[in-house]
């Protein structure tokens, strides 16, 4: 199928990862354009300072870091609130990798960490015992939910950009992003690398996100996880003891329970009727995914097409990779200017052309496949079901469904079903939820 | 003239061609390096006293000499002093890097071959030229196939061109390894060899896929290489044929191992990459919907025939495993 994507975009994790991208040199000063910081982000910074902490990812016995966030301080006990994947290396690679904190006047000392809530992005810390480890600390407090903030209210994100030094941003509240599965704030403030973790606070600097990712196709649009999953954490790890080992059993617990609601909510939505004249075809609902499409005629009397991609903006990060999404996408192929054969070819070469290989030998299995006709609502189709296992997660696959309608000589529809980390059950699961929702128009 | 030849010595060159002779008209003769054999062998292999041939009450026979490396005759390496008789057909002489024939009066004559004339290059040119509007058809329905309907008169002529260009230096390639070994350029055998070999692979790959896509039988895809290497393997056994016509059985042996080995390292590969024998992940050949005769099966028992995947993909993930080369592939 055509590889042309309608929208290419990612959100970006925001933990700084090494080598650092080269500087580029600051515009020159327009002091017309340049809006003062003004007095109430000086003064939530001064609040907010001894709270916050650089957290880096270190090799052990090398002294130099691989990676390096934000992150803050959330209770007198010295617990701590950051991104999951500014701390993955360190939960993944515990043999190889250990994490330490560095406060704006640049004390520094190693973190334990005590829980992660991967589907949120988020991992809780505690300062390690230590000789020099204060009695008490500083905490921020996190902003009461029921407190609900209004769209275009000023808020200030902090944290060490690009690791040049600690920061504050200015911005505002957009309210939730929209069509994402698990909430996120909408931040019109520019986040950089480096700053994941870090806290977003109010103007009375109290903590209402933590930063987490950014739109790197535009302007400005960046991402917070909302505070209530950051305290709920908080309450859950609080007595928790340091986790020891690598954490791939507890992100393959938390990833299926993820899978689980993923499966059942994109069961429950069903189907978005009326999408083809002669079948029916599966398109979601555009609640937690977003659906492109476009129509391509040819230039040279050939195969005229039309296709529709639907994605979620969510996904999982899992250290080297993201999982956790459901992708559905189909085009449908108007041959009648090529007569019966020419278009058995291209439909042929369209089903053909597909890949399999998102990730390497090391994180997956090679894909293994099942293909046979099947009919549903009397349209005749040759399906493919083909699985792949990941091999740090056990239990979960990647299931693709391929599907190309055979009822017509000179038109017909292809499309494509993806779900990445569910289990096998959900698998088979939603490969016939997508199947069953084929079928002839009455 | 007048004594009759009571055999010939030939020493024959590379292409099997008599590069000279030495007429017996008396039994002993003997031939070596040194120069007062009758035959004088002018190879570092042969010992300056390599054999003499000579005849007694029973028949004609060879007796090797002093030499350390013997002779070969009638697939026997013959050591200093043996002898062999000489039967009723020419006995053949592998001496040092020489190759030798001998000849009696009494073997009987093979009969005259007849020269490939003109007049036989046109009578095999029918089946020859039979081949060609048939591949010539294939290649066109081919390119008919693959280009727009706007594309398709200016792509057909490049297709003739680079097709019977490739075709060309194809043939002219065997044809001048022909004439280096055998004398003869034997352009037309080439050209039909090609042409046969081409029509009969374009047929086998095409029948296979598209009895995979009536039946529904995937393996016939999967592994319709394994067709195409045996006609391409025998394609090139006639090609070489061409060039070294004596030696069939040898050339029959080597090119049977070819089409083994190439089979063995395509699935090899194959296993290496995509963790299976056969060449494709699915059968992705689709063709009219008319030609399909498999029955369909409902969705439910689709996917419950997808449960013993669980066991076998459980049992890679435990594998520690390289990267293979399909991997690193984004999505898009």
């Amino acid at each position: 199928m055509n590889m042309l994507r309608a929208l290419a975009w990612l959100a970006l994790g925001l933990a700084l990862r090494s080598p650092c991208a080269a500087t580029e040199p600051p515009a020159a000063p327009d002091a017309a354009s340049a809006p003062p910081v003004s007095l109430s982000a000086r003064k939530v910074y001064e609040q907010a300072r001894s709270q916050l902490l650089q957290i880096r990812t270190v090799l052990k016995g090398r002294a130099s870091q691989t990676s390096a966030g934000s992150g803050f301080i959330v209770s007198r006990e010295g617990h701590i609130v950051t991104n999951f994947h500014v701390v993955s290396e360190a939960a993944l690679e515990p043999a190889t990798h250990e994490l330490v904190y560095v406060t704006a006047d640049g004390r520094e000392a190693p973190l334990d960490i005590l829980m992660l809530d991967v589907p949120h992005d988020l991992a809780l810390l505690k300062i390690a015992p230590g000789k020099d480890r204060p009695a008490g600390f500083d905490a921020l407090a996190f902003r009461p939910p029921r407190q609900a903030l209004a769209q275009g209210e000023r808020m200030y994100s902090l944290g060490n950009p690009l690791d040049v030094g600690f920061a504050v941003i200015e911005g505002n509240y957009n309210g939730l992003v929209e069509r994402s599965f698990y909430p996120q704030i909408f931040f019109s403030g520019s986040l950089s690398p480096g700053m994941s973790g870090g806290p977003a606070l109010d103007q009375e600097g109290r903590v209402i996100g933590v930063n987490v990712a950014r739109r790197v196709d535009g302007e400005q649009v960046s991402f917070l996880v909302p505070a209530p999953f950051a305290s709920a954490l908080l309450e859950r790890g609080r007595q928790a003891a340091p986790m020891k080992g690598a954490a791939h059993a507890e992100i393959t617990r938390q990833l299926m329970g993820h899978q689980a609601a993923l499966t059942e909510r994109f069961v429950a939505q069903g189907w978005k009727t009326a999408t083809h004249t002669r079948y029916k075809v599966p398109v979601p609902p555009d609640r937690f995914m977003r659906c492109w499409g476009s129509t391509e005629t040819s230039r040279t009397g050939g195969l005229d097409f039309e296709r529709s991609d639907c994605v979620m903006d969510t996904r999982i990060f899992v250290g080297q990779f993201t999982t956790g999404a459901i992708s559905v996408r189909h085009e449908s192929y108007d041959g009648s200017k090529l007569g019966t054969l020419r278009f058995a070819q291209r439909y042929s070469a369209s089903f053909r052309n597909e890949a399999f290989g998102r990730l390497r030998g090391d994180q997956m299995t090679k894909p293994r496949c099942h293909e046979d006709y099947v009919q549903h609502d009397d349209l005749p189709m040759r399906a493919v079901v083909c699985l792949r296992a990941y091999k740090k997660l056990p239990k979960l696959y990647d299931v693709s469904v391929l599907v190309a309608t055979l009822d017509r000589s000179r038109a017909g529809v292809q499309g494509r079903f993806d779900a990445l980390g569910v289990s096998f059950a959900n698998a088979t699961l939603l490969a016939q939820h997508y199947l069953d929702a084929y079928g002839l128009v009455r | 003239m007048s004594a009759a030849n009571l055999a010939v010595l030939e020493v024959l060159d590379r292409d099997g061609h008599v590069r000279h002779y030495l007429p017996v008209r008396a039994w002993p003769v003997s031939a070596g390096r040194a120069l007062d054999n009758d035959l004088v062998v002018a190879d570092p292999h042969v010992a300056p006293r390599h054999f003499r041939v000579d005849a007694d009450a029973d028949g004609v026979f060879v007796e090797v000499g002093d030499t350390r490396n013997g002779l070969r005759a009638e697939r026997r390496r013959l050591a200093a002093g043996e002898r062999i008789r000489v039967g009723d057909a020419p006995l053949h002489l592998d001496v040092g890097d020489s190759h030798l024939v001998l000849r009696l009066a009494s073997h009987a004559l093979e009969p005259e071959a007849p020269l490939p004339t003109p007049h036989s290059v046109w009578h095999a040119a029918w089946p020859t030229l039979g081949a060609a509007v048939l591949v010539l058809a294939v290649l066109l329905f081919g390119t008919w196939l693959e280009t727009d309907p706007d594309d398709w008169t200016r792509m057909m002529g490049t297709m003739l061109v680079a097709a019977l260009a490739a075709g060309f230096v194809w043939c002219a390639g065997w044809a001048l390894l022909s004439k280096i070994f055998t004398r003869r350029n034997q352009f037309w055998w080439h050209v039909r060899v090609l042409l046969l070999g081409v029509l009969a692979i374009e047929l086998a790959t095409a029948a296979s896929r598209l009895l995979a896509f009536t039946l529904s039988l995937p393996v016939l895809s999967d592994f319709s290489f394994v067709p195409v290497y045996a006609l391409a393997t025998a394609m090139l056994y006639y090609h070489v044929l061409g060039v070294e016509p004596r030696r069939r059985r040898h050339l029959r042996t080597m090119a049977a191992g070819v089409f083994v080995t190439g089979t063995a390292l395509a699935c090899w590969f194959n296993l290496q990459n995509r963790d299976q024998l056969g060449e494709e992940l699915y059968m992705t050949h689709l063709f009219p919907p008319a030609l399909r005769l498999a029955r369909p099966v409902d969705t439910k028992r689709f996917v419950d025939e997808l449960a013993p995947l669980q066991e076998i993909l459980d049992e890679k993930a435990k594998k520690r495993e390289s990267g293979g080369d399909d991997g690193a592939v984004d999505e898009e």
